[in-house]
């Protein structure tokens, strides 16, 4: 089994829900202020050379889960090994040697380029600042980028309005690649595109992942895409992971009745399918007051008492693949030698 | 008014928008028709005329936009015959619309309460109490959680699945004959879409209504729609019942799309899945013939200078392609 390239553990992030301050304590001393429990102690790892699929609908705290990993917003508590480094840690040139080998997509290339910037000073950028390449050699590397992603040399002077949907992301794509990292945070990098531009971006990760063996974290609520392109998935439900394990058996054998409530929910190209119609009631509880005991009890159907009172932790079902249920935590019980 | 005849008969319809650069030719002469009690679906990539083709109907077109021929006869009526006052009429009580973002849909400045009200009012006689009344039963039938804080709130603190409930809401109580929806759930989350998608089911159900649904998900089509009409580049490349155009496509576009479409219940790799090689033609100077020609897998010379005509290839089933690449395509 590979190591893992980076490890999240029990990771925190609360947002105050009124006032600007920002929140000081351990999440137990913060909870009873109410804050926005974006995420509320998340724990996993990502391996190198793999592609690790964190969904949820919106709201669940899966971008901002991204962003803490990186350090783009402070953990309120918590680790994130890299290597061997504690990102959360990390200051001055250790943080800027991490940020080099750590990049991140985000959704909307058209929003996420300067529009002041043509694409060759777009890419030049990290190659300054990280020190990379300077002057002819910058030039080769730009190049070398746009080869990489399908663009043309002729393509470094547009500016991104010059550019199509589809090529804005393959520049914002070509910009995370240019410090050669070993791990890329995609955040809904698809999630902007049409289905077949949708493809032919997805070919292009996949290509990249194949040359230079990064890892990928795909944030993404498109579970299908997610179902074709990723090895083991997380599904997180109100800032908590509810069911992790290989992307197989999530889509096929899911555990946890969110995850099959969500699955089920995708409708299928296939009129001659027939399949049950899994319907969750109302909508998500805010994370600014997230239910006691498990926080999918509101709206789960096969909620007992337990479930109101108590919180189930995340815990292995079958080799390798864990949930937060108590539906299995019995089996579990009784199986386990005493 | 024929009573077996379609409730909805767009016929030859084209859409042309003035632009700086030139005329651009939308919507291109397209015919379907929409029966009673019928759900029909309009798929195709963004650009593709769905939505200025929904637009049409209501005659919602937007300038420089402008229907330039073609009927679109509603209930016995040619509605491009009718003046503004009668349309208006019309849209609403008996053509509703919800579009992709139900925020945009809703008046911001007023409580759902009071929006609601408006609506209910608008067709049926009834006083206040009743009004409310009704109200938060619409709003909990429709899976609101808490309707009665609800419609104290205004759009802005509801959130996109809550509005998208709001604006079913006030569709409902004015009951059309026809519920015209334009990626109803793109923007929500893939529950809340699930839920809205079962309420516009129970809507034609309870109501024995039609719906025209607009999307660019042949999964969607696939579970909701009774016939499908498939477009690229504005022309409705096929048309006929669902099962068929699944089963048995006889487009080539629509075979490119079903190939092209991944499914959350199958583990097949991803090079195993077709790419539809190149984009949608510029519509401002589009090819003379076939606008697919160029991303064709099956085209023939006759393809790029002569526009196909629409053929029956089955009962019920269109499909705008020459009759040669009919055949070659329809052989094993």
């Amino acid at each position: 089994m590979n190591s893992p390239l980076l490890s999240v553990t029990k990771l925190f992030k609360y947002f105050p829900s009124r006032g600007r301050r920002e929140l000081r304590g351990t999440p137990e001393q913060l909870r009873h202020e109410g804050p926005v429990r974006a995420v509320d102690g998340v724990t996993f790892a990502v391996r190198a050379h793999e592609t690790f699929g964190l969904v949820g609908e919106s709201g669940c705290g899966k971008s901002t889960l991204g962003r803490c990993i990186l350090r783009l917003l402070e953990p309120t508590a918590g680790t994130v090994a890299f290597g061997d480094d504690d990102v959360t840690q990390a200051t001055g040139q250790r943080l800027r040697e991490l940020r080099r080998r750590m990049q991140i997509v985000f959704q909307d290339a058209g929003q996420s380029l300067s529009p002041m910037r043509t694409v060759r000073a777009t890419l030049a950028e990290p190659l300054r600042i990280h020190a990379f390449a300077r002057g002819e050699a910058a030039e080769r590397r730009v190049l070398e980028l746009l080869g990489q992603v399908g663009l043309e040399p002729m393509h470094r002077s547009r500016y991104p309005h010059q550019l199509s949907g589809g090529q804005q992301q393959r520049v914002a794509i070509a910009r995370a690649l240019a410090t050669e990292p070993s791990f890329i945070v995609l955040d809904e990098p698809t999630s902007a595109l049409d289905s077949s531009l949708k493809l032919t971006v997805v070919d292009l990760l996949q290509q990249v992942q194949e040359e230079t063996a990064v890892s990928y974290l795909l944030i993404s609520h498109d579970l299908t895409i997610v179902r074709h392109t990723c090895d083991r998935v997380a599904v997180m439900y109100l800032g908590a992971i509810v069911e992790i394990g290989a992307t197989a058996r999530i889509f096929d054998d899911a555990l946890h009745p969110y995850t099959q409530a969500l699955i089920a929910s995708i409708p299928i190209p296939d009129p001659f399918t027939n399949r049950e119609r899994v319907l969750l009631p109302g909508e998500p509880p805010s994370p600014a007051n997230i239910p006691t005991g498990c926080r999918f009890q509101t709206r789960c159907a096969f909620v007992m008492d337990r479930c109101r009172h108590e919180e189930p932790s995340l815990l292995e079902a079958q080799p390798g693949h864990r949930v937060a249920c108590f539906l299995y935590a019995e089996a579990e019980r009784e199986a386990a030698p005493a | 008014m024929s009573a077996n005849g379609p409730l909805l008969r767009v016929s030859e319809l084209q859409v042309h928008f003035s632009t700086r650069d030139g005329t651009l030719d939308a919507v291109d002469r397209i015919s379907f028709e929409i029966g009673a009690n019928e759900i029909f679906g309009l798929v195709g990539e963004s650009g593709s005329g769905k939505s200025v083709t929904a637009l049409s109907i209501l005659g919602l077109v937007p300038p420089p936009g402008r229907i330039v021929g073609g009927d679109i006869v509603f209930g016995g009526r040619n509605l491009r015959e009718l003046p503004e006052r009668v349309l208006r009429t019309i849209r609403g009580r008996e053509v509703g619309m919800i579009f992709q973002n139900p925020r945009a849909s809703l008046d911001p400045v007023r409580t759902v309460a009071v929006q609601l009200a408006r609506a209910l009012r608008a067709h049926h006689d009834i006083g206040r109490a009743e009004v409310r009344r009704r109200s938060v039963r619409m709003l909990r039938d429709l899976g609101m959680p808490d309707p009665e804080a609800a419609l104290t709130r205004y759009p802005h603190q509801l959130s996109g699945g809550m509005c998208q409930r709001v604006m079913v809401a006030m569709m409902l109580s004015s009951r059309p004959r026809l519920l015209i929806a334009d990626e109803p759930t793109t923007a929500l989350d893939e529950t809340v879409g699930a839920q809205l998608l079962e309420h516009l089911r129970r809507f034609k159900e309870e109501q024995a209504a039609s719906i025209l649904l607009i999307t660019h998900d042949m999964g969607v089509i696939a579970e909701m729609c009774d016939r499908v009409g498939v477009m690229h580049a504005g022309h409705v490349v096929e048309v006929g019942p669902v099962g068929a155009v699944f089963r048995d496509p006889r487009h080539p576009y629509t075979r490119a799309l079903l190939d092209s479409t991944l499914r959350i219940d199958r583990d097949s790799p991803l090079s195993d899945i077709e790419r539809i090689p190149g984009v949608v033609p510029n519509l401002l100077h589009p090819p003379p013939g076939c606008r697919f020609a160029d991303r064709c897998a099956y085209v023939l010379p006759v393809c790029r200078p002569v526009r196909p005509t629409r053929r029956e290839v089955a009962p019920d089933h269109h499909v705008l392609c020459q009759e040669t690449v009919i055949r070659e395509f329809a052989a094993p």
